[in-house]
């Protein structure tokens, strides 16, 4: 099944996590905000990192919850590691070749800081068909 | 078998007594011409057994000592008893045999004055009776004697044997009077030949005087008869004259003539007294001669014998013979002859007999004495024998024990002089075992020269190690001073780690006691420390939440466009400082848990402190107990050491002795094997 194509960022703030499992980045523009891991007891959240192949996340004191707004549905992610608010050109996200897309469908670019691909950016389109492929009633 | 001495006795000489007395009271009877009287048979058998049991009664108070000795136990054999079980003994012989020859004399004598008592109506007894019986009893004294004197020597050896044994092997003497053997044989001998001499002298009296007896009866017969002739021969013319004249010639014979002639006595003075004195002589002569032609009528004990003879009817003749029986002079005078013979001859021969017999016993007693208290072998000589009888066998064998004795002497005295080869000749266990001594001797000789050539070598070695011994003990005695002297500075040095220990104790038991403050102040410290911890927590959180409030805040001030861009400026700002505080927070909090892990293993610290110090305090309060005891056992060992040097130095003082000892032993072992080479032995040249 064909891929469809990453659509053109028009924003280009980045909320950037760096932790043990590496750094990938997520449009600022579907963050409605982060909370800390004690609400995580009363909510679902997606764990990113075990998504993204790694070990699970354990909560712990540098996990937050991102909210993310995705075509109008929230959407719950647990992250671990070092956030930051960054902004970067347009130019500087190179969309992922479509052999690693597929491999990857969660990636949607990567992104250059200072000229060399810096981490990856996460699809908060893909991630939020996770999270209903996970939870039918999410 | 008899169980006691006395019962044996009184057995025997019971058996002697009925042996004899058959024969006895047939003499005695005879002697008094009472054969047929059974009164005085029965008389004599009570007598007897009455002398049997007198002299059984005697034996048993004779012997008393004896028997009672017998019955003792061996453990309460005293001397004393012994003594006197053995005086009773010795004396026992003689005095028995003494007593037995008197039993006989009272027995007899008893039944001749019970005869006596019978009258002569119913005995008569001869006028010389009273003779013979002093002469039977003589006998009988002297009988008694020969027999019961020997007899009881030979029951009584046995056990006076048994008392010399005892006495000598106790290692006492007894009491024994010295007895003459000569004299007993004599006493026997003479015993023993006038026992029988009398026995027959009384015999032969008695017969003497009843052949006086029928002498007379018939002496008188016939002179009556012989008067009856003579008166009828006489004429009527001759009448009173002739019938005198005869009776006359008759008086001249000591018979008395009468003539009976119807009834009418006419004759002698004499014979008609007679006649009117007797009327029962008158009433036997009529009534007899109205009887018969002749008769006689005489009793022994009557001094005169009366016989009649018929002349015619009218007339008998009585011849009166005025003569008492007795034994002839003859008689009379050759016993008297035989018993002063008899008397004199058997003291002589057996003091000759007697002395054919003690003197070689005499000799080997005296050759034993000089045995015994002299020892003089070579001056004795060689004792005669005489007979080829005991005697002399005994002595042949004497001469044999003195040659043999001499060998042994004269190998004695050269073994004395040191010569070990002597010969001694002969056999039996004298000489056998005098072979054996020597042999022994010979080889004791040879190993006492071994003995003392060793002997000698080790008191030279002694003497040498004593000499050594000697100069170690005096350099013992030496270390021994001044090891006490070292202990006397040990028992000071003692003293003084007991002084520092003490002190070490003291700060022991501070360093305890500010141990504990320690480890209660860093309690205190670590508990603070949690405290800071818990307000960094706070800190901390509240820093993550204002990090918290500056990322939303930067997202919406990035939500928000060039708006918000101040914002985001200041939420930005806001997040470092968040950042430096939580940073700082980490930082704090490692110090702080930096400041608990010093102040636990400072904890751990002071516990190890406090158990060392506990330690130290345990260590220094034994040091002190052991430094104590130290004290205490360094001056018990000065105190030995000090006993140990006077014994090391009576040690010394006895070495020096030993080595004065060794060296006189070595002298003395010198000597005597100088003293062993004097004895030559048989396998040495001589």
């Amino acid at each position: 099944m064909q891929q469809p194509a990453s659509p053109q960022l028009a924003a280009t703030g980045l909320l950037t996590i760096r932790g043990a499992a590496g750094a990938w980045g997520i449009p600022s523009s579907v963050v409605q905000g982060v909370e800390s891991c004690d609400a995580l007891g009363r909510t679902r959240a997606l764990d990113v990192q075990a998504l993204l192949g790694a070990a699970p996340t354990t909560p712990g004191q540098a996990t937050r919850i991102v909210v993310l707004q995705v075509r109008g549905q929230e959407l719950r992610l647990l992250v671990h590691g070092v956030l930051a608010l960054t902004e970067t050109a347009s130019s500087n996200l190179l969309p992922l070749p479509p052999a690693v897309r597929s491999a990857t469908p969660l990636l949607s670019h990567v992104a250059v800081v200072d000229g060399k691909p810096a981490l990856f950016v996460l699809s908060p389109e893909r991630l939020l068909e996770v999270a209903h492929v996970e939870d039918p009633n999410a | 078998m008899l169980k006691t001495l006395t019962l044996k006795s009184t057995l025997t000489y019971a058996v002697l007594d009925l042996l004899f007395a058959p024969f006895v009271i047939l003499a005695f009877m005879l002697l008094l011409g009472a054969g047929g009287n059974t009164d005085l048979m029965f008389v004599l058998i009570a007598l007897t057994a009455a002398k049997i049991a007198g002299s059984a009664i005697y034996l048993n108070i004779e012997l008393g000592p004896w028997e009672r000795f017998a019955r003792a136990s061996s453990k309460s054999r005293s001397p004393e008893l012994v003594q006197r079980a053995d005086r009773a003994l010795q004396s026992f012989p003689l005095r028995f045999g003494v007593f037995y020859s008197l039993t006989w004399i009272a027995a007899y004598g008893s039944g001749f004055l019970i005869v006596k008592g019978f009258g002569p109506e119913r005995i008569p007894l001869p006028p010389q009776a009273d003779n013979a019986i002093a002469i039977l009893c003589t006998a009988l004294l002297f009988g008694g004697f020969a027999f019961g004197y020997p007899l009881a020597s030979t029951l009584t050896a046995d056990a006076a044997s048994e008392c010399s044994a005892l006495a000598r092997a106790g290692g006492y003497s007894l009491d024994r009077s010295p007895s003459s053997l000569q004299l007993r044989i004599a006493a026997v001998a003479i015993a023993l030949g006038l026992g029988p001499m009398l026995w027959m002298v009384s015999l032969g009296y008695i017969k003497q005087v009843e052949s006086s007896h029928a002498e007379r009866i018939t002496h008188v017969g016939l002179a009556s008869a012989e008067l009856a002739l003579a008166i009828g021969a006489l004429s009527p013319s001759e009448g009173d004259a002739g019938l005198g004249r005869v009776l006359t010639e008759f008086e001249k014979r000591n018979v008395d003539g009468l003539l009976l002639e119807s009834g009418k006595p006419r004759g002698s003075e004499a014979a008609t007294r007679l006649f009117a004195a007797d009327p029962e002589l008158q009433r036997w002569l009529t009534s007899a001669a109205s009887h018969g032609d002749d008769g006689t009528r005489a009793r022994i004990d009557w001094p005169h014998a009366i016989a009649f003879h018929r002349i015619d009817p009218q007339r008998v003749a009585v011849a009166v013979l005025r003569a008492p029986v007795s034994a002839s002079s003859s008689f009379v005078w050759s016993s008297v002859v035989f018993t002063l013979l008899v008397g004199v001859w058997a003291p002589v021969s057996a003091y000759a007999l007697g002395r054919a017999v003690s003197r070689p016993i005499g000799k080997l007693t005296a050759i034993a004495r000089r045995i015994v208290e002299q020892g003089d072998l070579k001056e004795i000589g060689t004792v005669a024998v005489s007979t080829n009888d005991e005697i002399g066998v005994l002595t042949e064998k004497v001469n044999d024990v003195l040659d043999l004795m001499r060998d042994v002497s004269l190998a004695a005295h050269a073994i004395a002089k040191g010569d070990l080869r002597a010969i001694v000749e002969g056999t039996g266990e004298l000489p056998d075992s005098f072979r054996g001594m020597l042999e022994s001797l010979r080889g004791m000789v040879q190993q006492i020269r071994e003995t003392s050539v060793e002997l000698a070598s080790a008191a030279a070695e002694i003497f040498a190690a004593s000499q050594e011994q000697e100069a170690a003990a005096a350099s013992q005695s030496s270390a021994m001073v001044e090891i006490s002297r070292t202990m006397d500075s040990l028992s000071e040095s003692a003293a003084h780690v007991s002084d520092a220990v003490q002190g070490v104790l003291g700060n022991a038991e501070r360093t305890l006691h500010n141990t504990d403050d320690m480890v209660r102040r860093i309690g205190e410290l670590t508990s603070h420390a949690n405290r800071i911890g818990e307000i960094l927590e706070v800190i901390r959180d509240i820093a993550d939440r204002s990090d918290l409030l500056a990322l939303n805040g930067s997202l919406e001030a990035s939500h928000a466009g060039e708006g918000g861009r101040g914002f985001a400026l200041v939420a930005s700002e806001m997040r470092r400082l968040a950042e430096r505080v939580t940073a700082s927070v980490s930082d704090v909090k490692k110090l702080v848990s930096d400041i608990r892990d010093s102040g636990s293993s400072t904890v751990m610290a002071t516990e190890e402190s406090k158990k060392l110090a506990e330690g130290t305090t345990d260590a220094a309060r034994q040091i002190t107990f052991v430094t104590q005891q130290q004290r205490s056992g360094t001056e018990q060992v000065s105190q030995s050491i000090k006993g140990i040097a006077d014994v090391v130095s009576q040690a010394v003082s006895a070495t020096s002795q030993t080595r004065t000892s060794a060296q006189g032993l070595k002298t003395q072992a010198d000597r005597l094997s100088s003293l062993v080479k004097r004895f030559e032995l048989t396998t040495e040249a001589p």
